[in-house]
């Protein structure tokens, strides 16, 4: 029974939960040995069928640096608490009359970002920046060149910390869900979103104590705006809005993974191709899906049609919850109809660049890259009442007649919504 | 006592394979294949021979063979020019089948591949076994695995009453093995697609042989399983943590490739079609866990590290 060298080679005990760093200094197990623990796994195979379903939602996390343990709770409070007195001190500056304006504003505004930037550090990073903070910082007044110098450790620590992240990507140690969502990603464009949420649509959302808590629901929404930033939208909504701030996954059009940058990104933003397997795969897994029934021929459509649902088709995605038993709930957006509007579908162009529509609105492409900005319409979401799926039996999912009244229900809750709230504001830009 | 055959024994996954079944009471485990293990597990009998169809019968019916479990691919550990290989795989596969149905062995338990479903930008993002196959691909270990499956598919419908089990394994790596695509991952440079960065999988070689164990030991089961760790990770990850460096290309230079010498040797030989960069090919190993009872126990970072930590 002879033993190679190369048969042993990066062997790892089965169980054994070890640092890969450390493969070589460990003795190689050979290989005889790891079969006694995978016997025991065979031996009792009926006792692992309980937990052999894999976890759907298990993030693997791929960072081998051992991070100080601290306790969750105690950096929460210090970023709260730094957090706070950071913004006192950036009113109180505001609020001073005396000395220049433009140093009390530049003052100020460092203090907002050193502020927004506090929600991404971590511990090592986030104590010395604490103990900056409050060394330079908050005893001295703003005109003390100790002020100043301790900002800009502050900064200079922020981007050490953002370099780090940048260098631990390169080496692979991030984490994405089974689906390829980022949530590191998230996190890093979240303070965009919101600002196109709260500043520049000025988004106002209604009947977001409907969407549940946890577990599974279907979101069906109207579709347009050429871009989908409606999408973008309702999920900042439910993120930033909902009590369980949770993350609604989109479902988009495949035709957007044939497009170089924006397939990887759609993914790691947690969206996921349409298709009725794979809304029904989110939500086995206990997602909070969203579905466009309208498809490209909403976000499509020209100014004179907006408004109006065409091709409004839900129906496998309707049969898909009922089969899981999740709430349906309609939703109508208003506003992302007029941030492109769209004069002319210039088919021929569309067709050569190989996309649904190549749309002429009154700035694109005629002010180059000026016209992708979105104009500032005001929005308004609203999650309308669920529709409880348990309703209609358990041989729904079966049946094409409930299905087609189903989508027939919500097609006219989201038409009536929108008629009302379209005939009701003044203003395309202050609603 | 149930006997099994295990072909493939030389290799590191057959020697596993063949030690799990030998480790289990009321398993007799004989072991052919081409060449001898390396490192031979005790109480499995081994038996180096041609493994032409005639050998295999006879030893099929001198050891009243219950169960066949069929590892015999040229290509997976080793790598052979293919030109040596040839269409080996294909052939083995029919002459181990004919076999098996000549001899009356009525279980048999065959290894494939989870990339016989393609790449396509429509696919499930987790595919089920029941999806249709991929049309084909070049020549090579993906296409024979695709031919191997369709040969099944005929030969399940001819003879009803053998039940065939195909194992479609991920990617393997572990152990000192290293299949094509793990090879490709740890690459430097890795070219990959620019734009695109599509889920993959890949299986430590215990798990894997794990699965084939179970497979052979449960006689209810049959058809098609999935198999790999879980959760998917993204290519330009498994690359990085494969100790590899992905390289960003547009597509025309893969198509360049073909008549540009010098962009052909940075590009170098990929183990799949170019489809594979640009859409991802992840299977639902949903089945496997309910009715083989088989999880994967490890991480699929745990494996690719293990990998970079082998070649650094």
């Amino acid at each position: 029974m002879s033993e190679s060298p190369e048969a042993h080679t990066g062997d790892l005990p089965i169980n054994g939960a070890q640092d890969a760093d450390n493969v070589q200094e460990t003795s190689a197990v050979p290989v005889v040995e790891d079969q006694p623990a995978v016997q025991n796994q065979l031996d009792a195979p009926v006792e692992t069928a309980d937990d052999a379903a894999p976890a759907p939602e298990e993030e693997i996390s791929v960072t081998s640096t051992a991070e100080p343990v601290a306790p969750v709770d105690a950096v929460e409070t210090l970023r709260a608490e730094t957090a706070a007195t950071v913004q006192e001190l950036e009113v109180e500056i505001r609020n001073q009359t005396e000395g220049s304006a433009e140093t009390r504003d530049l003052a100020a505004d460092l203090l907002r970002l050193i502020r927004e930037n506090l929600e991404r550090l971590r511990p090592p990073a986030l104590d010395n920046v604490v103990t900056t903070l409050r060394q330079n910082v908050f005893n001295s007044d703003y005109l003390d060149p100790d002020f100043w110098r301790g900002i800009a450790m502050v900064l200079q620590y922020q981007v050490t910390e953002l370099t780090a992240l940048i260098q631990r990507r390169l080496r692979g140690e991030f984490a994405v869900d089974a689906y390829g969502m980022d949530s590191e990603l998230i996190e890093l464009v979240r303070p965009v979103a919101g600002f196109l949420y709260r500043s520049w649509w000025r988004v106002t959302s209604e009947g977001l104590d409907g969407v549940p808590q946890d577990g599974a629901a279907l979101l069906l929404a109207n579709h347009s705006g050429v871009l989908p930033w409606d999408s973008a939208m309702i999920a900042t909504a439910v993120l930033e809005d909902h009590p369980s701030q949770r993350l609604v996954r989109s479902l988009h059009d495949s035709w957007m993974t044939n497009i170089p940058g924006l397939a990887p990104a759609l993914a790691a933003f947690g969206q996921v191709p349409a298709s009725p397997e794979n809304a029904m795969r989110l939500l086995e897994d206990g997602h909070l899906v969203c579905a466009f029934p309208e498809g490209v021929q909403g976000a499509g459509k020209l100014f004179w049609n907006r408004y109006q649902l065409t091709g409004f088709d839900a129906r496998e995605y309707i049969r898909a919850a009922l089969r899981i038993g999740a709430p349906i709930i309609p939703v109508a957006v208003i506003g992302a109809e007029e941030i492109y509007p769209m004069l002319i579908n210039v088919r021929p162009v569309a067709q050569l660049l190989n996309l649904p529509y190549f749309p002429l609105t009154p700035l694109f492409p005629w002010f180059g890259l000026l016209g992708i900005a979105p104009l500032p319409s005001k929005w308004s979401i609203i999650f309308d009442t669920p529709i409880d799926p348990l309703a209609y039996g358990p041989k729904a999912a079966d049946d094409s007649t409930t299905i087609a009244q189903i989508n027939d229900l919500v097609q006219r809750r989201i038409q009536a919504l929108l008629d009302e709230r379209t005939a009701a504001r003044r203003s395309i830009f202050f609603g | 006592m149930t006997t099994v055959l295990v072909t493939g024994v030389g290799s590191v996954l057959g020697s596993l394979v063949a030690g799990i079944l030998a480790s289990q009471s009321n398993i007799r485990v004989v072991g052919v294949g081409r060449v001898a293990p390396e490192y031979t597990p005790a109480s499995v009998e081994v038996r180096v021979c041609d493994m032409s169809g005639e050998t295999l019968l006879a030893m099929m019916r001198a050891a009243r063979v219950d169960v066949v479990v069929h590892l015999d691919i040229a290509g997976e550990e080793e790598a052979p020019p293919y030109e040596i290989a040839g269409r080996g795989n294909v052939y083995r596969a029919i002459e181990v089948l004919g076999a098996c149905h000549a001899a009356g062995v009525p279980r048999v338990v065959m290894r494939s591949s989870l990339l016989v479903y393609g790449a396509r930008p429509d696919a499930p993002v987790f595919i089920p076994e029941s999806a249709p196959l991929s049309s084909g691909a070049p020549a090579g270990l993906l296409q024979d695995y695709i031919e191997i499956e369709r040969l099944v598919g005929d030969f399940k419908v001819r003879h009803p009453n053998m039940r065939i089990v195909m194992i479609r394994c991920a990617p393997v790596a572990g152990n000192g093995v290293r299949s094509p695509v793990v090879q490709f991952l740890s690459r430097r440079p890795a070219p990959v697609l620019a734009g695109f960065d599509p889920r993959i999988q890949v299986l430590h070689i215990h798990d894997a042989a794990v699965a084939l164990a179970l497979a052979t030991l449960n006689d209810q089961v049959e058809g098609a399983f999935n198999i790999a760790a879980h959760p998917p990770l993204i290519l330009s990850q498994a690359i990085l943590l494969a100790g590899g460096q992905p390289l960003p290309l547009p597509a025309f230079a893969f198509h360049a490739a073909s008549f540009l010498e010098p962009i052909r040797s940075l590009i170098g030989a990929l183990p799949f079609p170019i489809e594979y960069l640009n859409y991802a090919c992840v299977g639902d190993i949903r089945r496997a866990a309910c009715e083989l009872h088989w999880t994967p126990q490890r991480r699929p970072d745990e494996t690719l590290r293990e990998i970079a930590t082998v070649t650094a």
